[in-house]
Parts: structure tokens; sequence; C-alpha cells
């Protein structure tokens, strides 16, 4: 379904974002989170979806779940047996009241097995008022209509929604997957790349799908050529590997060669709030000592804190090297 | 071939709904594996008679109690006597008690159903034709008016007549946003329990205020809760269901649904359902469904046409070996319980490998003195695991802060010094976050904001595992919720009663003020500039001021010190309160309620 869709518009698809044009129709293509991936399966085979609560966070595949099962369980009649509605609507009270009840109460032919879904995207930014006029609707209508809520924190669901549902959770994609799908659709696309830039593509995205395509579109439409320094530059991002030699250097005790590389990356124009960006994921995913990663990760937060407060000096970035290397010599031997 | 759907009508009194299981049911559609029976366990397990709630006994007793009592003496005349307030935490049969006991004795439930209302652009496009827009509780208010006025429903013991006894059923309470719908509902309440001719019976779900779900204050329901109690309503508090009866439960529905599940996979779901019934029913609907599949696939030959079919093919089998704990991130679980305190307990425990040398730097420049070294972790990264929870860094916090001395050794001062050095550091990067609605905050903010509760979780899980040197010995410790909640929804409470008794004896305040003082109020608004010439008043309010703030601090109660209406104190305790848009108004309002005097 997915090709045939992708070939009879392939001329409109032209400006498409990469995001859309390969968001998956169908469960079995959702990347990641096997688990949940496998169950969802099942119910788009046998139909009966209990209500469910995606949660997880961004670019995970929660709304694209919603979609490809909704369209999987009812075929055709997709268009009449599903309300969807997300942040961007209404849905107030009693827009919830009103709306979701009449369409509850709308008769539509399905196959037995099947529901009417509801379809509620974001459903964390809905006032807990609309959340609760929900509750009560979700179960008299039940034997003709079911729920699919995507949010990204659950604990923003009120409760009595919570009991009222399964809840599946989507967890971060893991790298390897990013690139698996990133090489598909380079090659479906014929981007001139190499290795290392689909790497450093990875590297910005940070397990979110959707950030790692809009950031491999953005620089093969900028560049034509997707490396490292072109991605980068398009994500306007410090290099992580200059920043894991200034790490390097500063677990080494080399206070010198570190602020070397800092002013480096300082002069390329990088704001701090950049730097200390970069360098904190650095951080939490060097290899180091225990001890080590946890005083580097305290003050490198500290040292955030203090730029996001506005004190985005080289004096201050200056200085987190300082204490980093002194924290260093203090566990010594 | 396809069918209509089954558009049976909305089970039409809408008491049709039942939703907890019985225990020892022989289901009667064993129609399962084809998916094709399209019912929510939910229901199609639902109990059909009292016998199978899996309530506590000596609730539902307590119910029956209170039922029966009042069908025999149909002259209960008690104000607030006719009143019966369920309460509970969601999911534990709090309707279903009801329900259940009133198909027993014979009792007609009249619910009050809250109207599909008219939208507000129909009532600006239509407003001509009647579509008339109201308010759900101006829509309450009605019903109730009618419901005290007219008794149109029989009262009491007609049961031998054999006609059956209403009772008023309410359990969708309109919703309120602010402090003054909180105070028509409480009102509307009031004179309902006051005045009531016949039994009625208020189902309210409690929400608990802890957990992630406690920056979302649901208006009205504590406030509504404590009308109907203090007009005399009897109020019967149900308990979350216990994580045996649910096992039992599941247990049996799942044998009747053929999945094969592994008793551990059960006990599971019940363990971290957090005692609501419902919501172990759903996950464990959701659960099975791979598994069913597998059934059927034996059986018919299941055919997946694609690659997807080995991965499931693993994960069916990985399911019913489930207890080999392979899987760090359970998908199941309502909210965050469960994977909370699946981290907190890696965190507390610190399990370390014990049998590997102390590690060493990679770096050989670098070799670390002795108190500074440590085991291996026995365990993933502990970012990872904190991304897998998907826990809120101000909860792991202040979940760790409440329990980490349970697993420390008695002795080690030194290490638990350490500990809560790091976890006040990870309080510092967290204040920083900026608290409630980040609606204001531009993108900029949020990831910057996220960044430090990031880095402050990994402070405060990786502190507490590097500085727990001398873990107490392991014993079965449970994990307690932090008490820092309760006193922060204490001093919300109290913050919400002062200022609303404040409220209360402000327009009285205006007019009974003292003729010399009420023409110098306008200059002393500000309390900045105190004139000089009201010495022994302003002393005594001075130091009555302090007092108040002082209490709202230490939390002490502020009935006491909460004089004799004053106009000036009542500026400075609300000048120190949360919302000072709310203080300027009432000045204002003051100000001109005495102008309006001195024109007199």
């Amino acid at each position: 379904m997915a090709t045939t869709v992708a070939a009879t518009s392939l001329a409109k698809d032209y400006d498409l974002p990469w995001v859309e044009k390969y968001r998956p129709h169908k469960v079995a293509d959702i990347v990641g989170n096997q688990d949940v991936v496998a169950r969802l399966q099942v119910i788009a085979q046998g139909g009966n979806m209990p209500n469910l609560i995606f949660s997880g966070p961004p670019g995970t595949g929660k709304t694209t779940s919603i979609l490809a099962l909704a369209h999987e369980l009812l075929g055709p009649n997709f268009k009449e047996a599903v309300l969807e509605l997300n942040a961007s609507d209404d849905r107030g009270i009693d827009v919830v009241r009103n709306k979701i009840k009449m369409f509850a109460q709308k008769k539509v032919t399905l196959p037995p097995g099947r529901h009417k879904v509801v379809l509620l995207d974001e459903a964390d930014s809905m006032t807990s008022g609309a959340q609760q006029a929900l509750r009560r609707t979700m179960e008299i209508y039940s034997n003709t209509t079911r729920f699919a809520l995507a949010c990204n924190l659950s604990s923003k669901i009120i409760e009595p929604i919570q009991s009222r549902c399964a809840i599946v959770r989507f967890s971060r994609l893991s790298d390897s997957e990013i690139l698996d799908r990133l090489l598909r659709v380079v090659e479906a696309e014929k981007v001139a790349y190499v290795p290392e830039g689909l790497e450093a593509v990875v590297f910005t995205a940070d397990g979110d799908m959707r950030q790692a395509l809009n950031n491999l579109q953005a620089t093969f439409s900028g560049f034509q050529f997707v490396n490292q320094d072109n991605v980068f530059r398009v994500c306007d991002q410090p290099h992580p590997l200059l920043a894991q030699h200034i790490i390097k250097h500063c677990v080494a005790g080399n206070i010198d060669d570190a602020y070397v590389g800092l002013k480096q990356l300082y002069d390329l124009g990088y704001s701090a709030t950049d730097i200390i960006t970069t360098l904190f994921r650095v951080v939490k995913n060097y290899e180091m000592v225990e001890f080590l990663k946890l005083e580097f990760i305290r003050e490198v937060g500290f040292a955030h804190m203090r730029i996001a407060d506005g004190v985005g000096t080289l004096l201050q970035l200056s200085g987190l090297l300082a204490k980093l290397c002194k924290v260093r010599e203090k566990c010594k031997a | 071939m396809p069918q209509v759907s089954k558009s049976r009508p909305p089970s039409g009194s809408g008491r049709g709904r039942k939703r907890k299981l019985l225990e020892g049911e022989p289901v009667v559609d064993a129609e399962v594996g084809d998916g094709g029976q399209g019912e929510l366990w939910v229901e199609k397990h639902a109990p059909k008679t009292v016998s199978d709630l899996v309530v506590h006994g000596k609730k539902v007793g307590d119910v029956r109690r209170w039922l029966e009592s009042r069908l025999q003496d149909p002259g209960w005349r008690l104000p607030g006597g006719q009143l019966l307030l369920l309460t509970g935490p969601p999911g534990v049969g709090k309707s279903a008690v009801v329900c259940m006991l009133g198909k027993e004795l014979g009792l007609e439930y009249f619910e009050w159903k809250t109207p599909t209302p008219t939208q507000w652009q129909e009532h600006v496009h239509h407003g001509f034709t009647g579509h008339r827009y109201t308010s759900k509780l101006d829509e309450f208010e009605a019903f109730v008016d009618s419901a005290r006025k007219f008794p149109v429903l029989p009262v009491g013991s007609c049961g031998s007549s054999g006609r059956k006894v209403k009772v008023l059923l309410i359990e969708d309470l309109p919703h309120v946003n602010d402090a003054a719908q909180t105070q028509q509902l409480c009102r509307i309440l009031h004179e309902l329990v006051r005045s009531v001719c016949f039994i009625t019976v208020v189902v309210m779900t409690d929400v608990s205020e802890d957990g992630g779900g406690r920056n979302m204050r649901l208006w009205g329901l504590r406030e509504a809760q404590q009308t109907l109690e203090a007009a005399g309503a009897t109020k019967i508090v149900f308990n979350p269901v216990t994580p045996n009866s649910i096992k039992r439960l599941l247990t049996k529905i799942a044998a009747t649904e053929k999945c094969r599940l592994s008793g551990d996979y059960i006990s599971a779901i019940a363990e971290n359902c957090g005692g609501d019934l419902r919501h172990a029913m759903s996950s464990l609907q959701f659960q099975c469904t791979g598994h069913k599949l597998r059934s059927t696939k034996e059986k018919e030959s299941f055919e997946f046409g694609n690659a997807r079919k080995s991965a499931l093919d693993d994960n069916v089998i990985r399911g019913s070996d489930f207890e080999a704990g392979t899987s760090s991130s359970p998908t199941y679980g309502r909210d965050n319980i469960f994977s909370l305190y699946h981290a907190l307990g890696k965190f507390l425990h610190n399990k370390r490998h014990t049998d590997q040398p102390l590690e060493a730097s990679q770096e050989s420049l670098l070799i670390l003195s002795e108190h500074y070294r440590r085991h291996p972790l026995n365990m993933e990264v502990p970012e990872r695991i904190l991304s897998e929870a998907q826990i809120e860094f101000p909860t792991l916090a202040a979940f760790l802060h409440e329990n980490v001395l349970d697993f420390v050794d008695e002795e080690a001062v030194d290490d638990v010094a350490d500990i809560f050095t790091y976890l006040g550091d990870a309080d510092i990067l967290l204040s920083r976050r900026p608290r409630g609605s980040s609606s204001s905050s531009s993108l900029n903010d949020i990831s910057s904001s996220h960044i430090a509760a990031l880095a402050a979780g990994s402070v405060a899980a990786r502190g507490v595992l590097f500085a727990n040197t001398h873990p107490a010995p392991r014993k079965w410790q449970s994990v307690r919720a932090p008490t820092l909640w309760q006193v922060e929804r204490l001093l919300s409470e109290k913050k919400d009663s002062t200022m609303s008794r404040l409220q209360a004896t402000r327009v009285p305040v205006g007019a009974a003020l003292p003729s010399q003082l009420s023409s110098e109020v306008p200059s002393r608004c500000t309390p900045d500039s105190p004139p000089e010439e009201e010495d022994e008043p302003m002393d005594d309010i001075r130091s009555l001021t302090a007092d108040c703030i002082v209490d709202l601090d230490t939390l002490e109660d502020l009935d006491d010190d909460l004089p004799h209406s004053n106009t000036q104190e009542q500026m400075h305790v609300l000048d120190r309160g949360p919302s000072n848009g709310f203080l300027e108004d009432d000045m204002e309002e003051d100000e001109d309620v005495i102008e309006d005097d001195d024109d007199d």
C-alpha cells in the first residue's frame, strides 16, 4: 500500500517532507519497539482494539502507529469511522462532550470485531476537565467506539482515563534502528553520502526519527551531499568530535589542550548554550570512571544552569574546564 | 461479509455498565482466539452478582447496611441522612458495588446524565432557534433543584408492593474551573444533601495527588467531598484492590480466554496496576493478544506475509518465559508506578559486581585513589534506565530522598552526607526548570530545561549509587511515597483555605472599618510606606501579620491566629500569597467600598 501510494503520486510528492513521504502506512513497517509493534499487528489483524494510551518521547512512532493501526483496522471505512482530534483542534470540555458523543452515537457499518476509533493525538495537552468529560463517554459507548490516545507523558493523563486504557510505552529508537531506516531513505532518494555523514545525522537526532529525517533532508537539499561537516553546519551544532577532544583532555588533566579545543569551538561562533549542550551529551556518553562521570555531569549541569541564566561567556566555559580538571586531580591517587 | 456493527444502544439507562469481575464466573461465550468478538474484557468479565465482586466484603457490607437501613425506614429524616458518598481510587469497583447491590435489593437507579451540550459556536450562530448554551453547572443545578422540589420519585418502602425503589445516582459531577464555580458546586451539593428526600448515592473518583499526576489539579473535588461530609452525608472510602485478589481474577480470566500466560507474568501485572482492577484487566487483554495469536496460528497456520514474522515469534516465546526478566522496560503498568519502582529498586539496592576488580581508568595516566574506586555496576547505564522508565526527574529525586536512608548502613554517616550533597545539587538543577505551564516559554527554554533536568536526574541517580559504599544489610523494604508531597499538599490546602476565608470576610471588613482609619487606607495600601501616625494598632497588626507569615511557613494551624477581620493584615498576608493579581483587584475593590462609605 505504501509503495503504491508513493508511486502514483510521485510527481506530487516531490516537495513533501520526507517525514511524511516515508511515514509507514502499515503497522509492520514501523521501526523499533518490536514488542509493541508485534502486538499492534495482532490487533490490526484480529480487531477488537482495546482502549489504548500510547506514551513515549517524540519521534518514536506513536502517531504513525495509531494511524496505521486505524487504517489497517478500518480499511475503506477509515473516513467515516475515525474521528481524529489533535492539539490544533478545539478539544474543550464541550467539544469532547458534543463532538465525540455524536461520533460515538453515529451508526457505521463495519465488519465484526471492528469499532469506530477516536484518535486523540497529543492527549497530554488536553485540559483535565476535558479528560474528565471523556471518562464517561469512553465507558458508555465502548461497544461501538474505542479510543486511542497519544501523549508524551502518560502522567499527564488523568487517572480515571489511565484506568480505562491499556498503556503502550514507546521508548527512544536505537541508533542502529534509525540508521537502518535512513539507509533506505537515502537509497530511495538517491542521496550522495558518506557513512560518517549518516552517523552525524543519527547523533543529532538522539533517538528521534522525525528529527533524523528532517536533518537528513535539510542537509541534502542544502548541500546535495551528506557528510559530517555539512550535517553539523545545517543543524548548527558544534561538532561533537571537538567536544570529545575537550573532554578527553580534561580526563587526562591537560587543561591547556582542553582550553585550545574550547577556544576553537568558541571562535567558530557557537553560542555558549550550544557548546554546553554538546558537552553535556558527549559527557553523558563518554566512557570514564564512575566518580568522574558523576562529577563531570554535575559540573556541566551547573555550568549549563549559569549559562541558561544568561552568563554565556567564554569565562564560564573556561571555568568549567578548570573545575573538571580539578575534579580529576582530586581523585588521583 | 460486512454486517451491521454492534450498535446495541448504549445500555439505555446508563446503568448497564458493569465493570468488575467476579470470581468463579463461567464465561458463557468462549469465543476467543478468533478476535472477531469485539468486547472489552472489562465488560465481558464484569461481575454478575454481589458474590462476584472482588471488593473487600466489609465495604460491600457497609454499603448494603446503609442501603437496607434507609429502605426499611423511609421516614429517616436526619439532615443529610439520605445521601451516601462513595470515594476511592479509579478502578476499584465503586460503581460495580452500587450496581450489583442495586440489582440484589431491587433498586432502580435514576441517574444524572450530563446532557450533550450545545457548543458555543452553535449558540452564537443559531441562538434564535433555541440552541442555547448553558453551562453544565447550571444544568446540574436545575436538575438538583427539580429533584429536590418535585419528589417525582416514589419515596421508600415500595419494595414490598412490587415496585422498585428509585434511587438517585450521581456519578458525573460537573467540572469546575475556579473558586467561584467551586463555591457554586458546593452550594448545590449542600442543598442537595440537606433537602433531598429520597436515597441518593454519589460516586466520586479520588485522584491521588502523588505520582506524576500531582501537578494536575482537579478543582473542586476535595471541596465537594468536604461539603457533602460536612452536611451530614455518609462517606465510605474504597481501597485499592489487593494484588492477590487481582491475580486470582486475572488467572481465571486468562484461563477462560485460553491465553497461556505464565503465572509470574500475571502477578507482575497484578502487582503493578496499583490496585486498579480495571486497568489490570485492560492490560491483560492487551498483553494476551500476542499469545492468542500464537494458539490461532497453530490451528490455522496463520500467515504473516512479511519479514516481521520472525520478530513476532521471538516475542511470543519471550513473552511466555517472561520470568527470566529479560525486558527491562515492561510496556504495561498504569502510569509510571511500575517503571518508577523498577528504576528506584536498581538505584537503591546498588548492585555491583563485587567479584570483579575495582575499576581502573582506561587512561594509564590516571590512577584513582582508593576512596574513589568502585566495583563495576551490575546494571545498565543509569541514564538508560532513566530514559526507559520515563520518570519525571523531580519525582525521582523526591523518591530517592525519601527512601535512600533505609538502604544505607546505620553507621555510614559520611556516605549519607555525600548522598545528600548530590541530591541537593540535583535539586538545585531541577529548580531551574520552569514549573507549571510551559506555554509562555519558547522552544529554546524547553530544550534547555530538558538538559538541566537530564543532568539533575543523572546526578541524583549516580550520586546515590556512588556514595552508598556501605549498603544496609539486604532485607525486604517497601518504598514510601515522599512525605514532601504531603507537606506540599498541606501547604497548598492551607493557602487555599486562608485565601478563601479572607475572601469571604472581605466585604464586612470594608464596611466595619473604623471611620478614622478608612480615610487613610488608600495611602497605606503599599506595605512599604506605612503611615507613621498610626502607632498602636499598626504594631498590633504587624505582629499579627508576622505571626501569620511564620505560620504559613511552618505549616501550623492558622485558625487561632487569623483574627477578627482586619484590612491591613489581609493585605499583608495576601501580599506574600501566591497570586498577586488577585491581591490588586482585591485592594481596589476595598478602596471602592471605603470611598462609598465616605460619600455616604
